[in-house]
């Protein structure tokens, strides 16, 4: 690992992983997300128009998913609630030149967080939209949510699910020890 | 929204392992109800990762649009 990715300490969340935590399959996306969320070396960022649309969304979500908007809300709260929420007249002096560091347009204002903040790290699930050499030019490397887990230190052999043996509340317990490398008795 | 309070009780050599490793006890409650609302939401959720793409395109093009109106871009 490099120097310059050990430093990186600001993570921009790309809304797309807000969303896909909410997939059935995607434990390890909101394992990751809540480890990340918690790590007080790590700061979550999100420019605030993009989670104001999340939230303005939420009833689309609800029908798509097929769950109670309340119950959607809830959940992503939960999530925005662990993030800055920044401004974009913040960064807005390098929105401009971060265009040419994307290949979807759409994610320029996660790019120009990102340069504003760099060394820094956009935690995305769709790799595609952002030109990876080129912000990692500019100190920005492009991660998947368990890449970013494991670039700040925490290794993915201690995830132990021990949900198959174990019930109701004990194993989200069991599942958060197991993240953070404590040991249970057995 | 009306919420309810779940107790539950953790041996006491558990905790003592998880503070010894920097995690104290609010912090423990805190990512426990954090992941239990987003296990519970994932659990009942058909989202698929086809739907959760295309609302997260829908959504971002949406928040640039607005980005670009307010900052003259």
């Amino acid at each position: 690992m490099e120097e310059d990715e050990k430093e990186a300490g600001t993570l921009v969340i790309d809304t797309n992983v807000l969303i896909s935590a909410m997939i059935r399959s995607e434990g390890i996306t909101r394992l990751s997300l809540l480890f990340l969320a918690n790590n007080p070396s790590n700061r979550l960022v999100c420019p605030e128009i993009a989670a104001k649309e999340v939230e303005r969304h939420y009833a689309e979500i609800a029908r798509r998913a097929g769950v109670p908007s309340k119950l959607v809300r809830a959940g992503l709260d939960e999530l925005l609630a662990k993030m800055r929420l920044v401004d974009e007249s913040e960064f807005s002096a390098e929105m401009t030149s971060s265009k040419t560091l994307v290949n979807d347009e759409n994610d320029t204002s996660f790019a120009a967080l990102a340069v504003k903040n760099r060394p820094s790290v956009i935690v995305t699930y769709d790799k595609r939209g952002y030109k990876e050499d080129e912000l990692r030019e500019n100190g920005v490397l492009v991660l998947t949510p368990t890449e970013a887990l494991k670039h700040t230190g925490i290794e993915l052999s201690k995830i132990e699910i021990k949900r198959k043996r174990k019930g109701g509340a004990m194993a989200v317990i069991a599942r958060i020890l197991a993240l953070i490398g404590v040991k249970e008795k057995d | 929204m009306k919420t309810e309070t779940v107790q539950f009780e953790l041996p006491k050599e558990v905790m003592e392992s998880a503070e010894s490793a920097g995690f104290t006890k609010e912090k423990l409650a805190e990512m426990s109800k954090s992941f239990t609302i987003l296990e519970v939401l994932a659990a009942t959720s058909k989202l698929d990762k086809a739907q959760a793409r295309a609302i997260s395109q829908k959504i971002k093009a949406s928040a640039w649009k607005k980005t670009k109106r307010k900052l003259g871009l």
